[in-house]
């Protein structure tokens, strides 16, 4: 294997690519697919493999920015970003997130901020993954009670975002690619309370903004996840070069992981296309579990079962993905060749070249 | 009508730019300070490896820009190849229809 490893001058180390390769791949596809930057699965992948903690988050922001502009580009085509939506957002979570971090600030005066950040983690991650899920099962039992009904909801799952429509203060704008009209001071509120959240979590905050994004704003699924991305790219950009200056990050890792996430993050976008928004909600949904049940973990102090639960679930993840890419591409050729016989067998019927 | 929505377009990009910088906790989740570290460039040939590690080592700013850089351009180019590689299957990479 050592015809695998390259040294990695900043970190000061040899490392496989292989594995580098993979996490990026790994990533790439989660991120592309959900609409996340995934540092939650790269910073303990990099750290279990021996990669030191403190270039892990650097290395990881580093290639974050790159792998979410090849997932934003292609979201973009497929026409699932509202730049003005991400834009309106972005200037919302940037003033909850000075508030989040002011919140922080007044925890630990309190001496209680580790513990019960810990435990809101917690509770949050269970919560969203409820919520996810709840409205995936309610969504489902409604098609099955309106089978054949031409009157049928068009989604039976959860509805806040309607409700928040209603509030009419102006400005009034329409978001084009999103398809909604509303006051611009809710994507503005929506983005100021998960970046309060984010905040007070020290997390990304991806994993709330896309739920966010479709339960509060009314997006549908594929543009919450492409709008999320577009975010994420922005913030990545800026954090890459931050750690950057200040020594934290390993480009030559950082380089091989964008090779794979470059694949990895074409095929979790493009997966995309395949899938319903309800089966991207409810493996959402299994996700969120997953990395809640991983944070408990760390919670009792096993650290080493957490970061491998994470992989673990990761690559399984990645499994169902790359899957359901394959079998939707498989069943789009199918589809073409058989229209194309189809017109050829009708152009010798009526005798043209 | 139009006027306004561009004014308050250019309004929103002004202040998102400045914005930025607070989130960074966003994407990095923990506070940056500055790590004192000297990579090891004894053992590396000319070449991209060296050339960055010594740029680390004598100007942390300009490495942070090529980081960017280097991601950017990276994210673009293998971003627009695989894209091109994934249209040779024949598939339609046009705008897709949302199907909740």
């Amino acid at each position: 294997m050592d015809l695998f490893n390259v040294y990695l001058p900043i970190a000061g180390l040899h490392f496989n690519v292989l594995i580098l390769l993979l996490i990026g791949f790994t990533v790439g596809v989660c991120g592309g697919f959900f609409g996340i930057g995934g540092a939650w699965i790269v910073t303990p992948a990099l750290n279990i493999f021996g990669f030191p903690m403190p270039y892990a988050i650097g290395t990881d922001l580093a290639h974050i920015g790159g792998k979410s502009i090849v997932s934003t580009i292609r979201h973009g085509r497929f026409g699932n970003v509202d730049v003005k939506l991400g834009v309106s957002m972005i200037l919302g979570t940037t003033l909850g997130m000075e508030l989040g971090a002011r919140l922080v600030m007044l925890l630990e005066r309190m001496g209680v901020a580790g513990p019960v950040i810990r435990k809101i983690y917690i509770v949050f991650l269970g919560a969203i993954g409820t919520l996810v899920l709840y409205d995936y099962i309610k969504h489902t039992l409604a098609q099955r009670r309106h089978a054949g009904d031409a009157a049928a909801p068009k989604s039976g799952g959860i509805n806040i975002a309607a409700r928040l429509h209603r509030i009419r203060i102006p400005p009034m704008i329409h978001f084009e690619v999103a398809g909604i009209t509303c006051s611009l001071w809710l994507p503005m509120i929506v983005g100021c309370f998960t970046g309060i959240v984010a905040s007070v979590l020290g997390v990304g905050g991806g994993f709330i903004r896309m739920p966010a994004l479709v339960y509060l704003i009314g997006c549908p699924t594929a543009v919450a996840v492409g709008t999320d991305l577009f975010e994420v790219m922005v913030t990545g950009a800026y954090g890459a070069f931050t750690y950057g200056v200040e020594g934290r990050g390993e480009i030559i890792a950082a380089m091989w992981m964008r090779g794979g996430a470059a694949i990895g993050a074409q095929i979790g976008t493009v997966a995309v296309k395949y899938v319903r928004g309800y089966s991207i909600r409810l493996l959402f949904s299994a996700t969120i579990y997953l990395a809640c049940i991983s944070v408990l973990l760390k919670q009792l102090k096993l650290d080493r079962a957490a970061a491998v639960l994470i992989m673990i679930a990761a690559v399984a993840i990645t499994g169902v993905i790359v899957m359901w890419l394959v079998r939707g591409m498989a069943r789009e050729i199918a589809q073409r060749r058989e229209a194309r016989g189809l017109n050829t067998a009708a152009s010798s019927r009526r005798g043209e070249p | 009508m139009r006027l306004v929505t561009r004014r308050l377009a250019a309004l929103l990009a002004s202040l998102a730019i400045l914005a930025v910088p607070v989130m960074v906790w966003a994407a990095g989740g923990e506070k940056v300070t500055p790590l004192e570290n000297v990579a090891d460039t004894r053992d590396l040939g000319p070449g991209l490896v060296k050339f960055l590690a010594d740029t680390y080592n004598g100007n942390l700013w300009l490495f942070g820009l090529y980081v960017v850089v280097l991601m950017a351009g990276m994210g673009a180019v293998l971003g627009l190849g695989v894209d091109k590689l994934i249209g040779l299957t024949g598939i339609g990479l046009g705008k897709m229809d949302h199907h909740e």
